[in-house]
């Protein structure tokens, strides 16, 4: 089944192998991609996202604030936290927030883990 | 002058970043509380510009570690803290209880072993991204102005900062990395080389 993916992430770095990785599992995907929370909030408007991942530690707002929001607007999307503070309190606060964590750095792995669950 | 592109110096900042995510959480354990972050700054500058900056960041007044690496690059790691918080950090890490004059005594040893976590979980982090190995010296205790922490750096230095805080504390601290000219080359083509495999 074809999907949307959103990758949020300040950098492009990360948002390029995430794109790599998953147009390798999932080659007919849709993927959107934004550099910042700000950003995020305006290329999904008017879509339907199934997937997102996103950083936790950008600039203006954070990741988590973020998926709280876009939890709310898309009820049934699996969101993830991708992000390189893995501190217990801040996966404690992921996970109260009903969001996976995933700790980077990324790896084919974690990421083919992630989508084809 | 030498140029870092936009591509290297967001590759760059990303693996500087998941470092200190990685030493983040190795302090957070150490000291029983969150710490927050800042966005990782990079830049390719004048060894006079840190200084000045540090300056300003530190009221000049600065307690740290320093720590020699080399393998495919070489250059110095630093973690620093305005003089008057370190103590405050060492009193955290060994307990309040203990006098101040037992607590001057541990603060060489304590900023030592948080100096070598936090840089080691860095640079770790940073050589397992590249694939490459790092050497690191033994850390050294620092204090002074940042211009006695800086002596001996090149004039160009590639100057990658970071800036962490205890947050029930507010003991700010700030990682730093500090390369020259030629270790410069030898990152970017070792970044190159990961970018190419993505």
């Amino acid at each position: 089944m074809v999907k949307t993916l959103l990758i949020v992430d300040d950098s492009k770095m990360s948002r390029m192998m995430i794109k790599a990785i998953v147009k390798e599992y999932c080659p007919d995907w849709n993927i959107i991609e934004a550099g910042s929370g700000e950003e995020a909030l305006t290329v999904v408007e008017g879509k339907n996202i199934d997937i997102m991942t996103l950083d936790l530690n950008m600039p203006g707002m954070d990741g988590l604030t973020l998926g709280i929001q876009l939890q709310k607007q898309y009820p049934s999307a699996k969101i993830s936290l991708l992000t390189a503070n893995i501190q217990d309190s801040v996966r404690e606060r992921v996970d109260a927030a009903g969001i996976a964590f995933i700790p980077k750095p990324i790896t084919e792995d974690k990421i083919a883990q992630f989508v084809k669950e | 002058m030498l140029e870092l592109s936009e591509l290297e110096h967001d590759a760059l900042t990303e693996l500087f970043n998941i470092g200190m995510g990685l030493a983040a959480s190795s302090l957070s354990q150490m000291v029983h509380e969150e710490i927050k972050l800042s966005v990782p700054h990079i830049k390719l500058t004048t060894r006079d510009m840190v200084v000045k900056l540090l300056a300003e960041e530190t009221d000049n007044s600065i307690s740290g570690i320093k720590q020699y690496f080399s393998g495919s690059f070489n250059g110095d790691a630093l973690l620093l803290f305005p003089a008057h918080k370190s103590m405050e950090l060492v009193r955290v890490l060994m307990g309040e209880t203990l006098p101040l004059d037992a607590l001057t005594e541990f603060e060489q040893e304590a900023l030592s072993e948080v100096g070598n976590i936090i840089l080691n979980a860095c640079l770790g982090s940073l050589a397992n991204s590249l694939h490459i190995e790092i050497a690191y010296q033994l850390p050294l205790f620092v204090q002074g102005g940042s211009d006695d922490l800086l002596d001996g750096s090149s004039d160009i230095i590639l100057f990658l900062w970071v800036n962490f805080t205890l947050m029930e504390k507010d003991i700010k601290g700030y990682v730093v990395f500090l390369l020259g000219m030629d270790s410069i080359t030898q990152l970017q083509q070792q970044i190159a080389i990961l970018l190419r495999e993505i």
